[in-house]
């Protein structure tokens, strides 16, 4: 019996073996592909939010933009909100006086046809006239008794947007406050 | 930012139910849903396994793979070890509970092959849960999947005393039950 | 001859006498997870049928080597393997797809039609009667999820792959691509192939 056992136990061996091979060579294939998709996607995500920014050197939670001189032109900030169904995995731009730049929704789970409109251009656009229009606007849904049109029947996915572009905002102060000190005032 | 443990619990149970929201674990709640006996053994036996197998797939990707940068070996690993565990707690169960087991041992080799146990090990994965974390999402998602067996069973045991078309009888009529299970449950999701 | 209907039989019964779907039921939770717009439910049945042909194959060539004892954690891991490859080769060449089937993709190894055909049928027959049968199981898959793809995207989404279709785009069922209408359409698919059997029987 113990040859018996022995045997199955060899012949398990050699098929994990050459599942393990298999895979080791597919893992050398593919992964550089994914990595450069990802690191493709990032990039894209990076601009659209930040358009006057050439290149971009990132950090845990922000990548830095910077202009062509060299000089910073702004940050893009991740946050995660609490949406409707899951958080809100977004990237927000915010330029050096702190003015949002763009948005951009990376993953989330709202309600299709609802809260899901958040992805959509329309919504986008509406939102950065807004973000043009005013010196100075009140990041809080109309309903609130802010300045930001909520989609409407998902308020409640409105205002998670909302809280994600507080969020950016408190961080990029946080962190212009460590640049400012560490470059003297100068940014 | 970190959602709390309480959250994530009920999170799992009623927002994100494994079979209501996600669709996951399908097999077994068409087919072990009839009688309301067999739903609470296959739930409480798919509960158990879960969080076993989520303790245990946090262990073997954050101590073995991610160290060793061995990623790609994570769904035959997460298999195996699911399909290992399930043989050792049939074991351990028919060792030392034998009524237990006599009433739970038909389900626990169905077990392996239910999509909701890897589901959660690679939802946990993908949301980079830490062990506590994984396993209280493991413990709300098999709580999740016995209260849609257990709510299914008894919809279905009246259904089989009323009289249905010939055509939908069994699987379409349920299906469509779990249709309109689902939407209730999405009346739940902004609850938290 | 005989023989070439057989192995034509091979290939057919799984797309309709056969259907995985809707016949044996197996393999539920793509089917209704994954079918709210007809790429994904394409993209997901091609799949499929990939890990099933290949894994078929496999498990037939090593049909006569296999001890008894280890045969289902043999096919598990020459299943799991064929899944991981394909999970990266989408992740890497076809992203977007790799993004909306999501977990849904390494799920295929737990689904229950390639075990059922490994253990059914590619641990009993020859390797080219077992890429047949995994193309046909693999092709009913596909159509069935089409199917049910179809008219969960044209009701909930007034869309047929991505196109807006007029009239149905104006105002759609959003039910239709949320989990509740994937449980009713395909209940009422599965009682509409019960009625057209029914009715084959009467006139018979």
């Amino acid at each position: 019996m113990p040859k018996q056992m022995l045997k199955t136990a060899l012949f398990l061996f050699i098929i994990s073996s050459i599942s393990g091979l298999l895979l080791a060579l597919s893992e050398q294939i593919t992964a550089p592909v994914i990595i450069a998709i990802n690191e493709k996607f990032e990039m894209q995500a990076r601009s659209q939010v930040l358009p006057q920014a050439k290149t971009f050197k990132t950090d845990k939670q922000l990548a830095i933009g910077y202009n062509d001189d060299g000089s910073i032109a702004g940050f893009v900030i991740g946050v995660k909100p609490k949406g409707y169904g899951a958080q809100i995995n977004m990237l927000v731009g915010i330029n050096n006086n702190g003015k949002i730049t763009g948005t951009k929704i990376l993953s989330h789970s709202e309600t299709p046809g609802l809260g899901a409109k958040i992805t959509g251009e329309e919504f986008h656009s509406k939102f950065m006239s807004v973000i043009e229009k005013n010196e100075k606007t009140d990041l809080r849904v109309k309903k609130d008794g802010g300045d930001v049109d909520a989609i409407t029947a998902a308020t409640i996915t409105s205002r998670a947007f909302c809280e994600g572009l507080k969020e950016a905002q408190k961080i990029f102060s946080e962190n212009t406050l460590i640049l400012n000190t560490s470059t003297g005032g100068k940014l | 930012m970190t959602e709390s443990l309480i959250g994530i619990f009920l999170t799992a149970i009623f927002i994100e139910n494994f079979v209501l929201n996600q669709i996951l674990g399908l097999c077994p709640f068409i087919g072990v849903s009839g009688r309301t006996e067999s739903a609470v053994g296959m739930g409480i036996s798919v509960t158990f396994v879960m969080v076993m197998a989520g303790v245990a797939t946090w262990a073997v990707q954050n101590l073995i793979l991610v160290p060793y940068s061995l990623e790609y070996l994570q769904t035959v690993s997460f298999i195996l070890i699911i399909a290992a565990l399930v043989q050792f707690v049939e074991m351990v169960i028919k060792k030392l509970a034998p009524a237990l087991y006599k009433a739970l041992g038909v389900f626990l080799p169905l077990i392996t092959t239910n999509c909701a146990v890897l589901g959660v090990a690679l939802i946990n994965v993908k949301r980079n849960y830490g062990l506590l974390e994984s396993a209280i999402n493991a413990l709300g998602g098999g709580l999740g999947f016995l209260l849609a067996l257990v709510i299914m069973s008894g919809i279905r045991e009246r259904l089989a005393i009323s009289e249905v078309p010939v055509v939908m009888r069994g699987a379409p009529i349920a299906f469509i039950t779990a249709g309109l299970l689902a939407t209730a449950f999405m009346g739940l999701s902004g609850l938290i | 001859m005989n023989n070439n209907s057989n192995l034509l039989h091979e290939l057919t019964k799984g797309i309709w006498k056969e259907n995985p779907i809707f016949v044996i039921s197996l393999g539920l939770c793509p089917t209704i997870a994954v079918t709210s717009s007809m790429t994904n439910a394409i993209g997901m049945g091609l799949s499929c049928m990939f890990v099933l042909v290949c894994s078929n194959l496999f498990i037939s060539l090593l049909r006569n080597i296999v001890p008894n004892e280890v045969r289902i954690p043999t096919f598990i891991v020459v299943i799991a393997t064929f899944v991981t490859i394909l999970d990266k080769m989408i992740q890497a060449y076809a992203p977007a797809l790799s993004a909306s089937l999501g977990i849904f993709i390494p799920l295929i190894v737990v689904n229950c039609i390639i075990l059922g055909r490994a253990e059914a049928f590619a641990c009993k027959n020859s390797p080219i009667a077992s890429i047949l049968d995994g193309i046909g199981m693999g092709l009913g898959f596909t159509l069935a999820l089409s199917l049910i793809a179809f008219f969960r995207e044209l009701l909930g989404d007034g869309a047929l792959f991505g196109y807006k279709i007029p009239f149905f785009a104006n105002d759609p069922a959003l039910i239709m691509i949320m989990a509740p209408g994937g449980f009713i359409v395909f209940g009422l698919l599965i009682a509409l192939k019960r009625t057209h059997d029914l009715k084959g029987k009467f006139t018979k």
